[in-house]
């Protein structure tokens, strides 16, 4: 008892904690447009039928899904270092968050391209597109628009998983807060602290989707 | 010139074409009748590459379609198809429907591929429509964009596969006018089709398909009021014309 | 002992990663179960007739997945320590899972509930039946089938998760693994060995999954 709560360092701290959130902010935007584009080749892939192509993108969607994401950064910033890659941090991060967005966006646009009727395919391909542009133009505008939502909580999710590369020592949000903590014993304070911070991003995000989102009906 | 020869297709076990010979002039009008499952809408899919084929041979104005070193890309510009299901692309407006193909394979410029889909939309009777987006269109508009999205190729040919079939039928008599006033203009086309007044007025030929072969063809007196099969009189026999 | 050997992995290495991944299991356990228990509780209070129980617990839900599990671990933690209560890092964590699994679990209870066809429930009051009886006989045995794959998800999100309640300290596997991994700097193979672990913690549990899901389909 007797604990005296402190937030006054904590505003000492906040030009750090501020560029900390534009790195977990900067870093969760990256991530999403790498993985998206990564993702929607994957989807096709893995919802095809030419086993070459196949096999790999399950193989990529299954990892991303089933480990943890602590172990895919871990692997890109100490494995890619065995073998000679050095990285800084937030590269790892980055790298390892593209991957594991990759994964489960090509899930969720897998279960989106199901949704859509084979026939506009056909029709695309009957006015001379190339499958190529059938996909860019015609098929995964509207997986995305019928996975919006899903794609939005990634979105979030990928923001939460940038916390994970403080273990690595990234200075976003998390990792100032644990470089403070250390220096002045103020774990909870600073820890409240970003957790708003974290709250007012997910908003942040949440609010941009929502700006973002296309118009158009839906088939 | 379309000529098809000797075209087999199976779906695994069933076999749906069954040694088709088939012969298209520029100009001419054919329409395709037959029970469902005949095999007619399959035919039309081979024509333009969709569908495979298992043996024979189509050439589209001389060149083969299913040769290895054929663009089927560049090919099926000259084909426009026009589906059952309306297939219209629900996340643009009607004109994008209409331009993507102008813009993205033939790389037109944005001014000339919107001057021709306007004109497309106003032939069809559509330009009004040009901002909205299909979902806010009935399935006769629909189905009329998908003409318009077709003809904005400058198609040879253009191939209709049972256009009516899933349209109210209120709304069956204002595609049926947009195809005869394309078959007025001299556009050659193949037309599967369960309309028999349609199939009858507008044909230079018909063809009669049951159980994946060509079971009468001639032009539309003939088959219409002297059909020889009787597989083909039990057919009109239930339909009315 | 021998210079060049101590930096290689040793048989002790393996036990160590082995019994990180038992500690994993452990808490994957614990906060399973209590995840499901708040997730149920939670969900059927975001059904309350009260407006203000519905906001208060979808607050809840909102602010908890808007916040890292990492933070969130820390914060309770430090909390509890701070409060002069202080808790060990197991339970610290299994408490972060519980809340953190639990609002998923809460929308998924949720929307098992409200898949139940409205005519099936008022077909189960016109029989006569209790609004108890009506749950009990309808609408569980239903929600369960609907809820069933989404559950086992989250479940087999709760083992990944454990990976991040390292941060206060608690040894599961990935901290194990970490923890060799400064020591040998051999990376690879341990990280691989990981994943397998992981393979082997998750693989059963979505057989048995699997397997349960077919036999309701069965039944129904």
């Amino acid at each position: 008892m007797g604990y005296t709560f402190q937030f006054g360092v904590v505003l000492d701290a906040l030009p750090d904690l501020l560029s900390g959130a534009a790195v977990s902010l900067s870093l969760a935007v990256a991530s999403m447009v790498v993985g998206m584009l990564l993702a929607a080749p994957l989807a096709v892939a893995a919802a095809g039928r030419n086993l070459a192509a196949k096999a790999p993108a399950r193989a990529w969607i299954e990892l991303a899904r089933n480990t943890p994401c602590l172990a895919q950064i871990y692997a890109m910033y100490y494995g890619l270092g065995a073998v000679g890659i050095f990285m800084p941090a937030w590269a790892a991060v980055f790298l390892a968050i593209s991957f594991n967005n990759a994964g489960y966006l090509a899930e969720i646009f897998r279960g989106g391209l199901n949704g859509i009727n084979a026939n506009q395919f056909k029709a695309s391909r009957s006015l001379g597109l190339t499958p190529a542009m059938a996909y860019r133009y015609v098929v995964f505008p509207q997986v995305f628009r019928n996975t919006y939502n899903s794609v939005s909580n990634q979105f979030i999710w990928s923001m939460l998983n940038t916390s994970l590369g403080a273990l690595i020592g990234l200075y976003d949000l998390s990792g100032v807060a644990m470089d403070y903590q250390m220096r002045t014993f103020k774990t909870f304070e600073f820890f409240l602290a970003i957790a708003v911070a974290y709250i007012v991003l997910a908003k942040l995000i949440m609010f941009g989707m929502r700006f973002l989102k296309p118009g158009g009906a839906n088939a | 010139m379309i000529s098809i020869q000797n075209v087999h297709k199976s779906f695994g076990q069933l076999e749906v074409l069954k040694g088709i010979d088939l012969t298209i002039e520029r100009g001419e009008v054919v329409t395709m009748i037959g029970p469902s499952g005949s095999g007619k809408s399959t035919l039309l899919q081979c024509i333009n590459g969709l569908e495979t084929i298992n043996s024979g041979e189509i050439h589209v104005d001389g060149t083969s379609v299913f040769a290895p070193d054929t663009d089927l890309n560049k090919l099926r510009q000259k084909l426009g198809i026009v589906f059952q299901s309306y297939n219209a692309f629900p996340h643009m407006t009607v004109q994008r429907n209409v331009t993507l193909a102008l813009r993205k394979v033939l790389r037109l410029p944005r001014a000339e591929a919107d001057e021709i889909a306007r004109r497309q939309l106003d032939r069809v009777g559509l330009l009004a429509k040009a901002d909205v987006y299909p979902g806010a269109l009935s399935g006769g508009q629909q189905q009329r964009l998908g003409i318009a999205r077709a003809l904005a190729m400058s198609p040879n040919y253009m191939l209709f596969d049972e256009v009516t079939s899933a349209l109210d039928p209120q709304l069956v008599g204002e595609v049926l006018a947009t195809m005869r006033d394309l078959s007025s203009e001299g556009m050659t086309m193949i037309a599967v089709t369960h309309e028999m007044k349609f199939a009858r007025e507008v044909a230079d030929r018909v063809v009669f398909f049951d159980k994946g072969v060509i079971a009468e063809s001639g032009n539309p007196e003939e088959v219409f009021l002297s059909p020889k099969s009787p597989r083909l009189k039990e057919f009109l026999s239930h339909s009315q014309f | 002992m021998n210079d060049m050997f101590s930096t290689g992995i040793t048989p002790r290495d393996y036990w160590m990663m082995a019994y990180g991944a038992w500690k994993t299991i452990q808490m994957t356990l614990a906060a399973g179960l209590l995840a499901t228990l708040l997730g149920i509780l939670l969900g059927l209070l975001k059904m309350s007739r009260f407006a203000v129980v519905r906001l208060a617990v979808d607050t809840l839900v909102d602010v908890l997945r808007c916040i890292p599990l990492l933070v969130q671990v820390t914060l309770i933690f430090s909390g509890f320590a701070v409060l002069g209560a202080p808790i060990s890092a197991f339970t610290a964590g299994t408490i972060a899972l519980t809340l953190f699994a639990g609002s998923y679990t809460a929308e998924v209870v949720r929307d098992a509930i409200l898949a139940v066809p409205a005519p099936l429930r008022r077909a189960a009051r016109s029989l006569g039946m209790t609004a108890r009886q009506e749950y009990a006989y309808v609408v569980l045995p239903l929600g369960v089938r609907q809820a069933f794959p989404s559950w086992l998800g989250l479940m087999l999100g709760i083992v990944k998760d454990t990976s991040v309640v390292a941060v206060i300290g608690y040894a599961e596997l990935l901290k194990a693994t970490q923890t060799i991994i400064t020591r040998t700097q051999d990376p690879l193979p341990l990280l691989t060995l990981a994943a397998c672990f992981y393979f082997v913690i998750c693989f059963p549990l979505s057989m048995v999954g699997g397997y349960f899901e077919r036999s309701l389909k069965k039944r129904s």
